[in-house]
């Protein structure tokens, strides 16, 4: 079944169930806002296309490409009074579409569409399609103005090919002295076209999640748990699972991130015997701000064991720049080394290991 | 009269810390309690919703000095921040007004709202629950 529809329910009754508070407070408050990048970036090795995720399968190779990471985001969020609200987003990208290679630039999409009821000061409860959260910047990673990097780590952040899932998704939140903790659990069904070993693929998903994250002070600390549940032809029944961890310490000066991922799966019956997919992903970076400049140095890897395709372990490094040009602008540079067999983010990965370096420039804003 | 230079520069410092260093005060209700730096800073980075938070217009030097003194942080880090927060729903930048008069008009309103003004701007309407300096 497809949930599709289920969006414009919740649509359709948050317009429905605020229409009286409109009536008696004199009208809802609108706010419109958006963000965007548009940058530039080339690959050293013309062969391999380096895509920053899984719904792209045109990669970066030594000509400047300015479709990779250039996207705009809108986003519109209607606040009735009496705790209804309801938010909409659209965004616009490089998306895979049926030919492989040949993507569609700008493709816009609905990445979020809900309608939220705040029932207790310290919990509300979202109905329709909301970002899949699996990791720390999962539901805010095209939001790149909110980062430090222009791409974030590729090793966590193109592992996995949903963007956002058609259901529920109940969100709590609370203070305990200076601790601050809240806890999201999401339920429904994804949707989405992406590539999988040179092919292009399409899954429908069940999908749960659940995340757990603690700040105290300068400290924050993000526990995730996501299993996605689909058919994939001509295996009855496949079900990954990952689990993360993610630290992030901000103090206004310095800024520490780390993130740590695995992908499971239970093993395929017989004949296969095996998982279809086995995975861990990582990264550490730390940068420190002079002024309106942030340079990072992070240190990326990532594990893959995918049935058929020979076991990598590849680990990356980026150095980059945030330079704040205005209270809303930003302008970035990133230089990151691969080494050539990383199934995790080239397209036609090579078979040895020799050392591949991408550059991308960008300006990040919102409004 | 004739000034000495010692008196000079004693009033030059003086009146440059006076433009530089004015104190800040964190306005609440009347009939809210006092606050941390720490609290103050975890409502106006979004980390809690003890309390709403109002701004000062962005152009306005109050604001940046009050984000540097409570936060630690520049107003582009805090628009980082925020972005974060508003782009995936769960929460909204805080409301900006147009001055401290307004700030002080929505906080002696409002038993919820935060805002900060600058301390010669302080009455009885409103309760000071932190000052920064």
């Amino acid at each position: 079944m497809t949930l599709k529809p289920l969006a414009w329910a919740a649509a359709t009754a948050a317009l429905a169930l605020a229409a009286p508070a409109h009536a008696a407070d004199g009208g809802p408050d609108i706010k419109f806002s958006g963000y965007g990048t548009v940058a530039a970036s080339t690959l050293s090795d013309d062969s391999l296309g380096l895509t920053r995720t899984q719904t792209q399968s045109k990669g970066v190779g030594n000509k400047l490409d300015i479709g990779s990471d250039s996207r705009l985001g809108l986003q519109a969020v209607v606040n009735f009074q009496s705790g209804f609200s309801f938010t909409a987003q659209v965004e616009a990208e490089r998306r895979i579409q049926s030919v492989f290679g040949q993507d569609k630039e700008f493709d816009p999409e609905v990445n979020w569409l809900y309608g939220q009821y705040q029932f207790l000061p310290s919990m509300n409860v979202r109905l329709g399609r909301v970002a899949l959260p699996v990791y720390l910047f999962s539901d805010s990673v095209k939001v790149t103005y909110a980062q430090p990097w222009l791409r974030a780590p590729l090793h966590i952040y193109s592992t996995q090919g949903f963007d956002s899932i058609d259901g529920v998704q109940l969100n709590w939140r609370d203070s305990f002295g200076g601790l601050n903790l809240s806890a999201q659990l999401t339920h429904g069904q994804s949707k989405s076209t992406f590539r999988a070993g040179g092919q292009i693929v399409t899954l429908e998903p069940d999908v749960n999640t659940a995340a757990l994250t603690a700040e105290y002070g300068d400290w924050l600390l993000r526990l995730a748990r996501s299993e996605m549940t689909a058919p994939f032809p001509p295996f009855a029944k496949v079900a990954d699972k990952y689990t993360s961890v993610g630290l992030q310490y901000d103090n206004g000066s310095a800024l520490l991130l780390a993130e740590y991922a695995t992908r499971r799966e239970p093993s395929q019956p017989a004949p296969v015997n095996m998982p279809l997919a086995k995975g861990d992903y990582g990264y550490v970076g730390a940068g420190w701000r002079f002024g309106s400049l942030l340079p990072m140095l992070t240190v990326s890897k990532g594990h893959a064991e995918l049935l058929g395709s020979p076991t990598v372990s590849a680990h990356a490094v980026t150095f980059s720049l945030r330079y704040d040009v205005a209270p809303n602008v930003s302008l970035k540079g990133q230089v990151e080394q691969y080494q050539a067999n990383d199934s995790t983010v080239f397209i036609t990965p090579a078979s040895d290991t020799h050392k591949v370096q991408s550059y991308t420039v960008g300006l990040d804003f919102v409004f | 009269m004739k000034l000495t230079l010692p008196h000079t520069l004693a009033a030059l410092t003086l009146a440059a810390s006076a433009t530089a260093q004015a104190d800040i005060v964190v306005i609440v209700n009347p009939a809210a309690p006092a606050l941390t730096q720490d609290q103050v800073a975890d409502i106006y980075l979004g980390r809690s919703n003890a309390l709403t938070p109002l701004d000062q217009p962005e152009s306005a030097p109050l604001r940046a000095d009050f984000y540097k003194k409570a936060t630690g942080r520049d107003t582009a880090q805090v628009k980082a921040t925020w972005s974060r927060l508003v782009f995936t729903g769960k929460g909204q930048a805080p409301k900006e007004l147009p001055d401290s008069a307004a700030v002080k008009k929505a906080v002696a309103a409002d038993p919820k709202a935060i805002g900060y003004i600058d301390k010669s701007a302080l009455d009885s309407s409103v309760k000071a629950a932190l000052t920064l300096n």
